[in-house]
């Protein structure tokens, strides 16, 4: 069973306003960056590095991996210049592109040497409680278990305060997939918590 | 300490691992360097990506389809076909380009060959010594 401490449980979980919010201030530094201002892609680093980094890393199982894919949307979003402009959901635009971005480098590792993802530490713990470091380990483990897929619509929901619309804009699929997804990840996480 | 089965309990006290400290330069040099290097072009991407400029060309070419459609297609009017030409303007043209013929009893300088010349007023050789 899983031990958790009290202040942990107690964090309060992201909103959709902080999301919106997010959004909002990431099509302002778009717009900044559409019209020539360089200066704008520090703000868009600090805005959304940890969430490129995070799907990368939960996507290609890999931080090797994931630190190359932050660098190349970066570098695709510089590229971009004044198309930024016409983005509406930066957010997603730029999940979208991370998720396309590992799946590239995911299939090129895939044909250099497959390796194992068990190790990879999707969760860590920021808190001095050794037990929490365990339940992260643990999580991670789980996490490796699961479909690449379920994992990222996961991370997606939990993670970014995403809608089921938005995750499904993000992977490509229709709401319904996204949110089916989702489902049956959690369901095997609970299953498998539940069986500890 | 509590026990959870939930996931979404167990997600609440942890996090997912941020990039390394040491990519923020690298990561940023190397977008600011991409970008730099894409202002080249950057003139006639924004060019072709402005809004308005684009509403400004798709505009010109319609008015110039409807503006050519308007100008070759009039109403009442049937279109003209272009046949070869008339007999009469043939014969118009080759008039128009036929040297006259030199009159032979002409021979006077500044004497205009429409002028009617009888053969009484044939200059003679003695006027004419005295022209010269």
């Amino acid at each position: 069973m899983w031990m958790m401490a009290d202040e942990a449980a107690d964090a309060p979980p992201s909103t959709s306003s902080e999301g919106e919010e997010l959004v909002q201030r990431l099509c302002s530094v778009f717009r900044d960056l559409a019209e020539g201002r360089v200066e704008a892609l520090e703000e868009i680093y600090e805005l959304a590095a940890e969430r490129i980094y995070g799907l990368a890393l939960w996507k290609t199982g890999s931080p090797d991996d994931a630190a190359d894919v932050l660098q190349d949307v970066m570098v695709k979003v510089a590229l971009q210049g004044p198309r930024l402009a016409a983005v509406r959901n930066p957010r997603a635009w730029l999940l979208g592109v991370t998720r396309r971005r590992s799946l590239d480098l995911a299939r090129r590792r895939r044909v250099r040497e497959a390796q194992p993802i068990q190790e990879t530490p999707f969760l860590v713990s920021q808190s001095l409680d050794p037990a929490r470091g365990v339940d992260a380990a643990r999580a991670s483990a789980l996490l490796s278990r699961l479909p690449a897929k379920q994992r990222e619509a996961i991370y997606l929901r939990c993670f970014v305060d995403c809608s089921f619309a938005e995750i499904g804009e993000i992977l490509g699929v229709p709401t319904f997939t996204a949110a089916s997804r989702y489902r049956l990840g959690m369901e095997k996480l609970r299953r498998e918590l539940g069986s500890r | 300490m509590m026990k959870h089965t939930d996931p979404e309990r167990v997600f609440a006290g942890l996090e997912v691992p941020g990039p390394p400290d040491e990519l923020h330069n690298l990561v940023v040099s190397r977008a600011r360097a991409a970008f730099l290097e894409g202002a080249r072009w950057d003139l006639w991407t924004r060019l072709w990506e402005h809004p308005v400029l684009r509403v400004a060309w798709a505009a010109s070419v319609g008015l110039l389809i409807i503006a050519h459609l308007g100008m070759s297609v009039q109403p009442g009017s049937t279109p003209t076909v272009v046949t070869s030409q008339p007999s009469y303007q043939i014969e118009e043209i080759i008039e128009a380009t036929r040297l006259p013929r030199l009159r032979l009893d002409v021979a006077s300088v500044g004497v205009s060959l429409d002028d009617e010349l009888t053969p009484g007023d044939r200059p003679s050789v003695a006027r004419h010594k005295e022209m010269s």
